[in-house]
């Protein structure tokens, strides 16, 4: 082999490992961005389903929201109408005490709350508490009138119960006390009266 | 003459591991800029979500506003006819609370 031989094939050879080398590297560096831009991709992908949820889901969640708004301001509007029906009858009783009541006098409806009253307290020597202004609608003769007709012996009270009407009953040893004083009548029937009054105005 | 062929392989061959080192050296260049190439992508597909993902959000709270405005309006109407109703039966219902109350039955 002449020295020309080699040098060309020592050239050749060079040649063939910088091609060799070059090559892999031009491979190698190909395939790193293509690999990125796989995964680039595929995380897009996975970001951006995760993302749909989300965004489907606060949807969701505004709307339920939204939902229950509604239903709080329909249930805030037959509360206001409620309450505005029990004020309009407590501010009635006044009136009520004037006129009466549907051709019923206040007296007989007072006359009416000691009957049931004094039965509830279970008869016997009965005390009658009534306000101010009631007491003097009730006389011993009204209340012996009642007693005859329950068989029970009631007095009036020289006490007086701090109300806007209605009656407290109470035994002579004080251990029964019947109160029918229109605001313990209130407190007493609020969710009956509330239930009636609903069932009058949203039926 | 053998002298001089020496000389001439062997620059030769100084020339060849040169040319090699070189390429190595550009081989390296390729990958460091392959290296680079895939953080721009990285940071292109971060930048393509965000925007995306806020698109998707965006949508999606818009057609949730318009759901709620929709039953917002719908409960405004029904409140509405509800104390319209409710009007024409105010005095029957205060009689019958009345009535619990003074215990006329």
């Amino acid at each position: 082999m002449g020295a020309t031989e080699i040098i060309n094939r020592i050239r050749e050879e060079g040649e063939k490992e910088r091609e060799r080398i070059l090559n892999e590297a031009r491979e190698r560096a190909r395939k790193i961005i293509e690999d990125a831009r796989a995964e680039a991709e595929s995380s897009k992908k996975r970001a951006l389903e995760e993302e749909a949820r989300r965004a489907e889901a606060e949807k969701r969640r505004r709307i339920q929201t939204a939902r229950l708004e509604a239903r709080r301001r329909r249930w805030l509007a037959q509360e206001e109408l409620i309450k505005d029906a029990m004020d309009k009858a407590i501010g009635q009783i006044k009136i009520v005490k004037e006129r009466g009541l549907g051709g019923h006098k206040y007296d007989d409806i007072l006359k009416g709350l000691i009957k049931a009253s004094a039965a509830s307290a279970g008869g016997g020597d009965l005390e009658v508490i009534l306000s101010e202004d009631d007491a003097r609608l009730i006389s011993k003769s009204t209340l012996d009138e009642i007693s005859k007709e329950i068989g029970a012996h009631l007095t009036l009270s020289e006490e007086r119960a701090k109300s806007i009407g209605g009656v407290i009953v109470r035994t002579k040893d004080g251990k029964i006390s019947v109160d029918n004083t229109f605001e313990k009548r209130l407190e007493r029937l609020s969710a009956s009266i509330r239930d009636k009054v609903a069932e009058v105005l949203f039926r | 003459m053998a002298v001089e062929a020496l000389r001439e392989i062997r620059a030769a061959e100084e020339d060849s591991r040169r040319r090699i080192e070189e390429a190595r050296a550009e081989a390296e260049s390729m990958i460091k800029e392959a290296e680079q190439e895939v953080a721009k992508i990285a940071e292109a597909a971060k930048e393509e979500i965000k925007r995306q993902a806020q698109e998707i959000m965006e949508q999606k709270l818009k057609e949730a506003k318009a759901e709620e405005e929709k039953i917002l309006a719908a409960a405004e109407e029904e409140v509405r006819k509800l104390k319209e109703s409710a009007s024409s039966k105010m005095n029957a219902a205060v009689d019958v609370a009345l009535k619990m109350l003074l215990g006329i039955t």
